[in-house]
């Protein structure tokens, strides 16, 4: 203990170094205007400013990319809860009961809450990463394609608790994004499926144009086919600040989607994405009032943008402890420290303790400063809302094009934002609830391809999935809550579906 | 009917080659487009980047590097096969391209009709790795243990068609074993798996998976080139450790659009082979396991051929087909 906090205290004598303190600055603004911008991810960014690091020395740029990568998380939140349009994949969530909030004038508070749980999840879990990231990483090493099945099905599982409407209409929209995710090359053959002979969708479907679409441009839309135009926003400074209420709310989901966040952090593997969705559901499973979501409940935007900044520390773990990348994001920052000569490795606390307690500590300094930059700006942003439609849907129209486009410079992808956006007018105006096509499109192949490793693995015998005490644990948990989730269906009873009316819709 | 075609044709041709006399003298005289068809931060992105902090001052225009991954690096490289045959638009390749000749046959472009060999940069060893677990401690061992396996034994490789899965067929080709390919989604994740144990051995860079082997979490039983590796002399061979003639690598090279003006083309070969012999890019490249590689055009081409052919053999022998 006194070790760490002696190695910590080295940390914060490098990361509060003027020189490295203002590239951390530099990092959080940057990454929260990358994060606002729709389409536009953390890992656009950091690969965007990657080849900028290559002239800086290696603390800095680790410093400065790790900046832009929560600093996007946290940016993300804005435009989904002010416009309804996910500024990045994890933030898909938070449109739901965020844009809810901001319709009910509640946006100032729930872009408030979204910054301190942001602030939470961050810091508990740099603490996370500082006390456990050796014994954690080789707990991680556990997770094979057999627990990583296990997990996603879990994930598959939890759609039954995440949409308000009608089970038959949420399992259509689930069917759909697993189809959409069926779409590109099979890793396992080689092969490609339903490309159309479309080279770029090789490359399977991209979660960012489809979320973008569905949620940001049919909201456009639907503003734009409305009989009667909504009112422009007048938020006043007193409706800014959180109530009471709405903090003891908060801190539940809050403190489970960190805990929640920074567990799937830490699995090697794309899931990441899905921990903002398992929050969603299990704030909704919990809740007294499971009706109220969807609808404006703050619970909604706490876990969720708890979990998804819980995460993206988490991932670090297992980058630091073992040098191994476990998504896109920690690829390209292992590369900015690998230009320099610095090897990533399992050794590599030991032989670069700057370069790691350096990054330790700018991590605990840039979640204080982004939440200093992020609190009084949600006075600045809610001012947005003041904008008449006629002058702002069509800017955010153009912000959701160009956002989508610069990602990979594909045109292939601004077609799908619209269509997906035509496709997501029409279904809202049936009534159907668009998050689990997004969920099922992130499944779809991560599930498929740890599936068929497993299975290749065991020759084909599917008891490798009962033979694993993490994955059997798993899977049970997972069959525990489809029962659940079946029970009302099973024996005709009521839930809580019924009783708000939400099954006739 | 054809020679009355062919006349201008001629008349264009013999034009052209007095401009481009005069191109090649003054190119460039805008900044040239480096497209590299694999991911940021990957191999071939990093040193693309590294030979353009170079480059720039010989040639007086900026370098400047775009990278397009996607569909196994066929998005990218399409998009030079359809650029103008200026030497603006130049290709960063690897041997993903060889491979692909053979492996994926329907794709929008054929290597060695659509594109000029410019030259290579340089290569890195891999480092054949097992699980700590595996009773195997030498490339002999390994291959007896795999017999003995008889297909129960596997292998993680960073997708179906990479030089790594690849660098797999040919160990299973010439040991003569069985081994079963474990595809997934990137290098890191493959790793992961073979330090967990998950799958038993890989292939891999031999940058990245030195430090892992270092610290025990995997043990490494050979390496892949001809000679061995600077970083590691105490590793012997795979060829050394018993398995004869194998041989791969990971290299990675320039080509530029066919059509581009030879004279272009030997200015930058000139140019390229320039920093990579130099001494303190040699330094730095050994640090990460590189190897400069210089050849003349025509050497290079004539690399090109030898890579496709063997590839083809090994791909064939997998079985492996990949229709893109």
């Amino acid at each position: 203990m006194a070790e760490t906090f002696q190695n910590l205290m080295l940390g914060f004598s490098v990361a509060l170094q003027p020189s490295i303190l203002v590239y951390a600055v530099v990092g959080c603004l940057i990454g929260t205007l990358v994060g606002m911008m729709p389409g536009l991810g953390p890992l656009a960014g950091i690969s965007l400013l990657l080849p900028a690091t290559f002239g800086l020395n290696p603390i800095v740029a680790i410093v400065l990319l790790a900046g832009v990568y929560y600093g996007a998380m946290y940016g993300g939140s804005t435009t989904s809860i002010l416009m309804r349009i996910p500024g990045e994949a994890a933030s898909v969530m938070t449109c739901i009961d965020g844009y809810a909030m901001t319709q009910n004038g509640r946006g100032g508070p729930a872009l408030a809450i979204a910054a301190i749980g942001s602030f939470v999840a961050g810091t508990a879990g740099v603490v996370g990463l500082m006390l456990l990231a050796p014994t954690l990483a080789d707990w991680a090493l556990r997770f094979g394609p057999p627990e990583y099945t296990a997990l996603l099905l879990i994930g598959l599982f939890i759609l039954a608790y995440m949409s308000g409407g009608s089970m038959l209409k949420t399992l259509a929209m689930a069917a759909l994004g697993l189809m959409l995710g069926m779409i590109g090359i099979d890793v396992m053959t080689g092969y490609t499926r339903f490309s159309l002979g479309i080279v770029e969708l090789g490359d399977g479907v991209g979660i960012v144009p489809v979320a973008v679409g569905l949620f940001g441009v049919s909201e456009i839309l639907l503003t734009a086919g409305a009989v009667a135009a909504p009112e422009v926003q007048r938020p006043r400074l007193r409706d800014l600040v959180p109530s009471g209420e709405e903090f003891r709310r908060s801190a539940g989901p809050v403190a489970r989607g960190s805990l929640l966040g920074f567990m799937i952090g830490i699995i090697p593997g794309s899931a990441h994405i899905i921990s903002s969705f398992v929050s969603y559901g299990i704030e909704r499973r919990i809740s007294k009032h499971p009706e109220r979501f969807g609808n404006g409940a703050i619970e909604g935007v706490a876990g969720p943008e708890s979990a998804n900044n819980a995460a993206a520390t988490g991932a670090f773990v297992p980058m630091m402890a073992l040098g191994i990348p476990t998504s896109p994001v920690t690829a390209v920052m292992i590369a900015a420290i690998m230009v320099h000569g610095i090897l990533p490795g399992p050794m590599l606390i030991q032989t670069q303790p700057e370069l790691f307690w350096g990054f330790v500590a700018s991590m605990y300094v840039g979640n204080v400063v982004l939440l200093i930059l992020n609190l009084p700006m949600v006075g600045v942003f809610v001012n947005i809302l003041r904008i008449p439609y006629g002058y702002l849907y069509p800017c955010i129209l153009c912000f959701c094009i160009v956002g989508t486009y610069s990602v990979s410079n594909s045109l292939v992808d601004v077609w799908i934002l619209l269509i997906m956006g035509a496709i997501g007018y029409a279904l809202r105006k049936f009534g159907y609830d668009l998050a689990p096509v997004a969920l099922g499109l992130v499944l779809a192949p991560m599930l498929e391809l740890s599936l068929r490793q497993s299975l290749t693995m065991s020759a084909g015998d599917y008891g490798i999935f009962l033979e694993r005490p993490i994955a059997t644990t798993m899977l049970g948990l997972g069959v525990v809550l489809l029962l659940f989730a079946l029970k009302p269906l099973v024996f005709k009873s009521k839930d809580w579906r019924s009783e708000v009316g939400l099954e006739k819709q | 009917m054809h020679l009355l075609r062919s006349m201008p044709r001629a008349a264009l041709a013999a034009a052209m080659l007095v401009s481009v006399c005069a191109v090649a003298q003054t190119y460039p005289v805008k900044p040239i487009r480096v497209i590299v068809p694999f991911g940021v931060g990957g191999p071939a992105d990093i040193y693309a980047r590294f030979l353009g902090q170079h480059m720039q001052k010989p040639l007086g225009q900026p370098w400047v590097v775009e990278a397009r991954p996607g569909a196994g690096s066929i998005i990218g490289t399409d998009i030079v096969a359809k650029s103008p045959a200026d030497g603006y638009t130049l290709l960063v390749m690897s041997n993903t391209h060889t491979v692909n000749e053979s492996l994926v046959p329907k794709k929008p472009f054929t290597l060695m009709k659509d594109f000029v060999p410019v030259a290579p940069i340089n290569y890195s060893d891999l480092l054949l790795v097992v699980h700590p677990s595996l009773p195997a401690r030498s490339v002999k061992e390994l291959v007896a243990l795999a017999k003995r396996a008889k297909g129960g034994m596997n292998y993680a490789s960073s997708g179906t068609g990479t030089p790594y899965h690849m660098a797999g067929e040919l160990f299973k080709a010439l040991a003569g074993v069985d081994i079963l390919h474990v595809p997934h989604k990137s290098s890191g994740e493959a790793r992961t798996s073979v330090m967990s144990g998950q799958t038993e051995m890989m292939l891999d860079a031999i940058t990245t998976m030195l430090p892992i082997a270092k610290a025990g979490k995997v043990r490494a039983l050979g390496t892949s080139g001809q000679k061995r590796s600077a970083v590691a002399p105490d590793i012997p061979t795979i060829a050394e450790g018993g398995v004869k003639g194998y041989e791969t690598t990971i290299w990675i090279g320039v080509m530029a659009p066919a059509g581009t003006p030879r004279p272009i083309l030997e200015k930058l070969n000139a140019e390229i082979t320039k920093v990579a012999t130099r001494a303190d890019v040699r330094e730095v490249w050994a640090k990460q396991g590189a190897t400069p590689m210089s050849m003349s055009v025509s050497g290079f081409e004539k690399h090109l051929h030898a890579d496709i052919a063997k590839w083809a053999k090994v791909v064939k022998t997998a079985g492996a087909r990949a229709d893109r």
